[in-house]
C-alpha cells in the first residue's frame, strides 16, 4: 500500500487556461477547439485492437511487464499544468466513428449551437464532475503526483483525482459506474500506460459527443520536450473503445503545458457557490441576488490591507 | 432613459460578428454576447465574489430619481483569474467603475462581464467566455480614440 510520503507531489502553475481563453480561435462562432497549430497530432496505436484489454495487454507484453521504477527514477512531471483544451486533437466536426444514436445526439448539440451559439445546457452546471473522458480536456489546471505503485492525476475542477494503480493489481469494478472509472497501469520507461473502465455515461466535452458507460480506454502518457517553438508538455495519446457510442476505436490526443505563474490548487466548491441553473425551457439561466434560491456568496473573505501583496 | 447610470446599447461599427463563449462550467446561452448588444454600466462596486465556478461583481448604480439599482456581472473562475493577476483586492467595494457586459437576454439586471474600467483609467478583464473581454476592450479603445 502506498503511503502519502511515497507520493512525489508535483507543484507549479499553468498558463494554458489563460492561453485557451485568450486565443481568438475560442472566440469564433460555435467551436470549442484548439487552434490548429496547437493541436496535438494523433499517433495511432501500433495496430488495431478489438478492445482496450487486448490493447493494454499488448503494450504490457511489449514492455516485458513494465518498468519497475523507484521514486528516484520516475520522470519529473512536477508543477501545475495547463488544461488539455488548448491542445486537444478533437475538433468539430469530430472524426469519431459514432454509432447511429450517438451521431444523432451529437448532431442535436450542433443544432443547438447553430440556434443559440451554445448548447442549451451543460450537465456541469448543476455541479457534476467533468468525469472521464472529459477530464482529459476540461479547461482547468492539472497536477500529477507520481509514485512507483500508484499515481494521482489531479484536476482542480471539482477536485477530481484519477488514481492509477501501477503495482500489478487488477481492475476492481465499482458497484455501478464511477465518474472517473477504475484505472490500472504500468510504466514503460518514461511512459505511463493506463487502462480505464467503469465510467459513467457522460460526454467528451460540452457540445461534443457523448460516451456510454461501456467506454474503456488505453492512454499513453509521456513528458515530451518542446520542439519547433512548442513548449515542454505532458502528452497523452488515447484510444477510446466504446461498443455503444462508437463503431470502431477512436484515437485522440491532448497535452498539458507547464504553467509559468505562481498558483496553488485549492478546494473547488460548486454546490454552495453556483447560481447557474436549468430553466423550464431546458436552457441555461442564472438566479440573481434577491431571487428565490439564490446562494449568497461567502462573506468571510480575507482582504489584505490595501497596498500589500497577497501572494 | 435619463439617469446617472449610463446604459448604452453599443452598436459597434465593426463588431457585427457573433461572438460565442468559449468554455466554463455552463453554457452561456442566456447572455447576449454580441457586440451590438453590449451594455455600459457606470456605478459603484457593491461586492466582489471571487469564487469557483464563477465569480460575480455587483455594481450599484444611482438612477436620476435617486433610486439605486444593482447589476450583477458573471466573471470567470478563480482558476482563470489568479493567473491573470486578478485577486480579491482588484475590486474594492466603494470604487467607481464602468463595466461593459453582454446582458441577460431576459432583461434582468445582469450580464456576462467583458471588462472593467477603473476610476484611475486602467482596465481589468475578469471575463469568462473566451476572448470577449479583450475584443470588447479593443473595440472600446478604438472607438474612444477617434
Amino acid at each position: 500500500m502506498t503511503r502519502p510520503r511515497d507520493l512525489a507531489v508535483l507543484a507549479g502553475v499553468c498558463l494554458a487556461c489563460t492561453l485557451a481563453f485568450a486565443s481568438p480561435a475560442f472566440a469564433q462562432a460555435d467551436r470549442l477547439v484548439a487552434p490548429p497549430a496547437q493541436r496535438e497530432r494523433v499517433v495511432p496505436p501500433p495496430m488495431t485492437f478489438a478492445s482496450a484489454e487486448e490493447h493494454y495487454n499488448y503494450l504490457l507484453k511489449r514492455a516485458k511487464g513494465g518498468t519497475k521504477h523507484t521514486l528516484a527514477t520516475l520522470p519529473d512531471w512536477s508543477g501545475i499544468w495547463q488544461s488539455g483544451i488548448a491542445t486537444m486533437s478533437m475538433a468539430h466536426p469530430v472524426d469519431a466513428p459514432l454509432s447511429v444514436p450517438y451521431r444523432a445526439r451529437y448532431e442535436e448539440k450542433r443544432r443547438q449551437e447553430r440556434e443559440l451559439g451554445e448548447v442549451y445546457y451543460d450537465r456541469l452546471t448543476h455541479c457534476e464532475p467533468s468525469a472521464y473522458p472529459r477530464w482529459l480536456v476540461e479547461p482547468y489546471h492539472k497536477e500529477f503526483a507520481l509514485s512507483p505503485h500508484q499515481s494521482w492525476l489531479m484536476q482542480e475542477f471539482m477536485n477530481e483525482t484519477r488514481r492509477v494503480y501501477t503495482d500489478g493489481r487488477p481492475h476492481a469494478l465499482p458497484d455501478g459506474t464511477e465518474w472517473l472509472g477504475d484505472s490500472i497501469g504500468f510504466w514503460d520507461g518514461d511512459k505511463l500506460v493506463v487502462w480505464t473502465l467503469g465510467v459513467r455515461s457522460a460526454d467528451y466535452l460540452r457540445g461534443y459527443p457523448d460516451n456510454s458507460a461501456e467506454l474503456q480506454s488505453v492512454e499513453v502518457w509521456q513528458r515530451v520536450k518542446g520542439t519547433g517553438g512548442r513548449p515542454d508538455r505532458v502528452l497523452v495519446q488515447a484510444t477510446m473503445y466504446d461498443p455503444v457510442g462508437l463503431t470502431a476505436p477512436w484515437n485522440v490526443a491532448t497535452s498539458y503545458v507547464k504553467a509559468d505563474y505562481e498558483y496553488r490548487i485549492r478546494y473547488w466548491d460548486c454546490a454552495s457557490t453556483s447560481n447557474d441553473v436549468r430553466a423550464n425551457d431546458g436552457k441555461t439561466t442564472v438566479i440573481l441576488p434577491g431571487e428565490e434560491g439564490f446562494k449568497a456568496p461567502p462573506t468571510d473573505v480575507t482582504r489584505p490591507p490595501a497596498g500589500t501583496e497577497k501572494r | 432613459m435619463k439617469s446617472c447610470i449610463s446604459l448604452v446599447v453599443i452598436a459597434m461599427a465593426f463588431g457585427a460578428a457573433s461572438v460565442t463563449p468559449a468554455h466554463a462550467h455552463h453554457s452561456f446561452n442566456m447572455f447576449d454576447t454580441r457586440p451590438e448588444a453590449e451594455v455600459v454600466i457606470e456605478g459603484v462596486i457593491k461586492q466582489w465574489s471571487l469564487v469557483n465556478p464563477h465569480s460575480w461583481l455587483t455594481v450599484t448604480v444611482t438612477n436620476a430619481d435617486g433610486t439605486q439599482t444593482d447589476w450583477s456581472f458573471e466573471a470567470a473562475a478563480i482558476a482563470q483569474l489568479i493567473p491573470k493577476g486578478i485577486t480579491i483586492q482588484t475590486y474594492e467595494p466603494g470604487e467607481k467603475v464602468t463595466v461593459v457586459a453582454g446582458p441577460l437576454k431576459d432583461g434582468r439586471k445582469a450580464g456576462i462581464l467583458k471588462f472593467v474600467k477603473h476610476a484611475d483609467g486602467h482596465y481589468t478583464l475578469p471575463n469568462d467566455a473566451g476572448n470577449i473581454g479583450q475584443e470588447a476592450l479593443d473595440r472600446w479603445k478604438a472607438k474612444n480614440s477617434q
